[in-house]
C-alpha cells in the first residue's frame, strides 16, 4: 500500500470476522451478522490433509497493494469472489492455487496475479492467526465462518512463517455417522458458470 | 385522495432518506451514473443489469410502495447501529489511513532498507528482491520522491472502518518536515495486551 491516505475496502471485511477464537468467544462479534449466509471457506493443505481454512490471507495482499479484491461474488456463500488453495510446507504458508472470477465476467487463476509463480505463492504479506476446522459438524451457524467443528487448529503466522499450531478439542459429535467436513446448508448463486459448479458440487 | 398523496410523499421521504448519500453527495451520483454508461457501452451483461438497474429499481419500488416496513427496518437497524444518522460517505471519507510524524521511528538509507527488506523463500515462492511481491509498490513508492526526500520507518496502530484494530509499518517520505508519502509493508494484528478492551 502506498500513498498518502487509504481506505478500506468492505469486500475485505471477513478477514477476522465471525471467527470463534480459542476461549470460544467470537472475535469481533460485531461483525457476525454481516454475512448472513455462512461462507465457503478456503482449501488448506496439510500434513496431507484437505481442511478447511475460516480465514482469508489473499484479502491483506489486495490491502497492502492498495488495491479493493477485484472479484465477483459467486454467490451468497462466497462474497469475496474467489477459492483459494493454501499449504503449509516446511512451516511456511503458502497459496497454491485460486479460482475466481473477476467483476469483468474473466475467469482467473493463481498466475494472473502473480505472473512468474504459477505453482506457489510465499504469502510472506500475512500475520496473524488462522482458524482451520476438522472432523464432524457440532453446530451449525448460517453466518460467516460460524460453524462449530469437533476440532479447531489455530495457527499463528508471522510474515508467511509458521509460528505455532494450536489444537483446540471441542467435543465430540452425538451422531458418529454424521459426515466429516465444512458444510453450507443454502446459497443463492448469482448466475455465474463457476458458481454454479460450485453449487452442484 | 388526498391520503394517498401524503402516503406517497411520505414514501418519497423514506426513500430519500436511505438515498441521502447521492442526494447530498451529487458528484457521486453523477459518477455513479457515469460508470454505468461506461459499462453500457462496453459491455453490459445480463449480470449488471440485474445488480445495477432491476434490484435498485425493484427495491426503490418497493421502499415507495410499503414504505412503513422500511421505516421499520430503518428504525431497527439505527438500533442495532448498523447505519447512522450521518452521511456514510463522510464516515468513509473521514478515516483514510495515514501515517503522522509521530509514528516514524528512524531515518534509513535507501540501501539500508533494500538491503534488510529481501525476502527469501527456499521454494521459490517470491521473487529476490526487496519486499518480494510487494516490489512493484515499493518501486512506484519510490519514483515519486526525489533525491532529497528521507526515507523514515514508521510502526502505527490503525482502527479500519472494517475488521479489528492492527498494527501497520512500512516507509514514510518525509520532506520538510511533512509525510508526503507512505509505503505499508506490513499489516500485523495486536498481540493481546495492546488490545484496548
Amino acid at each position: 500500500m502506498t500513498g498518502s491516505s487509504y481506505t478500506h475496502s468492505p469486500q475485505n471485511k471477513v478477514r477476522r470476522c465471525c471467527l470463534p477464537s480459542k476461549n470460544g468467544a467470537p472475535v469481533c462479534e460485531k461483525y457476525s451478522g454481516d454475512f448472513m449466509t455462512a461462507q465457503i471457506p478456503e482449501t488448506l493443505l496439510y500434513n496431507g490433509e484437505r481442511l478447511a481454512m475460516c480465514d482469508q490471507p489473499l484479502s491483506v495482499y489486495f490491502e497492502l497493494i492498495g488495491q479493493s479484491p477485484p472479484f465477483r461474488a459467486m454467490s451468497s456463500a462466497n462474497w469475496r469472489g474467489y477459492f483459494g488453495t493454501w499449504e503449509i510446507k516446511e512451516d511456511r504458508l503458502y497459496l497454491v492455487d485460486l479460482e475466481g472470477t473477476l467483476k469483468t465476467g474473466e475467469e482467473v487463476n493463481l498466475q494472473f496475479f502473480f505472473k512468474d509463480f504459477p505453482e506457489r505463492v510465499f504469502a510472506h504479506w500475512f500475520s496473524g492467526q488462522i482458524r482451520v476446522t476438522k472432523g464432524k459438524l457440532l453446530k451449525y451457524v448460517h453466518a460467516g465462518y460460524a460453524s462449530k467443528y469437533e476440532q479447531d487448529l489455530f495457527i499463528d503466522v508471522y510474515r508467511g512463517l509458521i509460528k505455532n499450531i494450536e489444537v483446540k478439542i471441542n467435543g465430540t459429535a452425538e451422531d458418529s455417522s454424521a459426515q466429516e467436513g465444512y458444510r453450507i446448508a443454502a446459497l443463492t448463486v448469482f448466475g455465474n458458470k463457476r458458481a454454479s459448479e460450485e453449487q452442484q458440487k | 385522495v388526498i391520503y394517498a398523496y401524503w402516503y406517497l410523499a411520505l414514501g418519497i421521504a423514506t426513500l430519500l432518506f436511505i438515498l441521502r448519500d447521492k442526494v447530498l453527495y451529487p458528484s457521486k451520483m453523477r459518477s455513479f451514473f457515469r460508470d454505468q454508461l461506461t459499462k453500457a457501452k462496453k459491455n453490459f451483461s445480463k449480470q449488471d443489469f440485474v445488480d445495477d438497474v432491476l434490484i435498485p429499481l425493484l427495491t426503490g419500488t418497493f421502499v415507495l410502495v410499503f414504505w412503513p416496513i422500511a421505516v421499520i427496518m430503518c428504525v431497527y437497524w439505527l438500533i442495532t447501529g448498523q447505519i447512522t444518522l450521518s452521511s456514510q460517505i463522510n464516515a468513509d471519507e473521514e478515516k483514510p489511513f495515514s501515517v503522522s510524524k509521530q509514528h516514524l521511528i528512524r531515518k534509513l538509507s535507501l540501501e539500508e532498507i533494500e538491503g534488510s527488506e529481501i525476502i527469501n523463500d527456499p521454494l521459490g515462492g517470491v521473487p529476490n528482491v526487496p519486499f518480494g511481491h510487494l516490489n512493484k509498490q515499493w518501486s512506484q513508492f519510490k519514483e515519486n520522491n526525489s533525491a532529497d526526500t528521507e526515507l523514515w520507518s514508521f510502526n502505527q496502530k490503525w482502527k479500519p472502518r472494517w475488521g479489528a484494530e492492527d498494527i501497520r509499518s512500512g516507509y514514510a517520505a518525509l520532506k520538510n518536515g511533512q509525510v508526503l508519502g507512505f509505503f505499508v509493508k506490513a499489516i500485523e494484528p495486536l498481540a493481546g495486551d495492546e488490545i484496548a478492551d
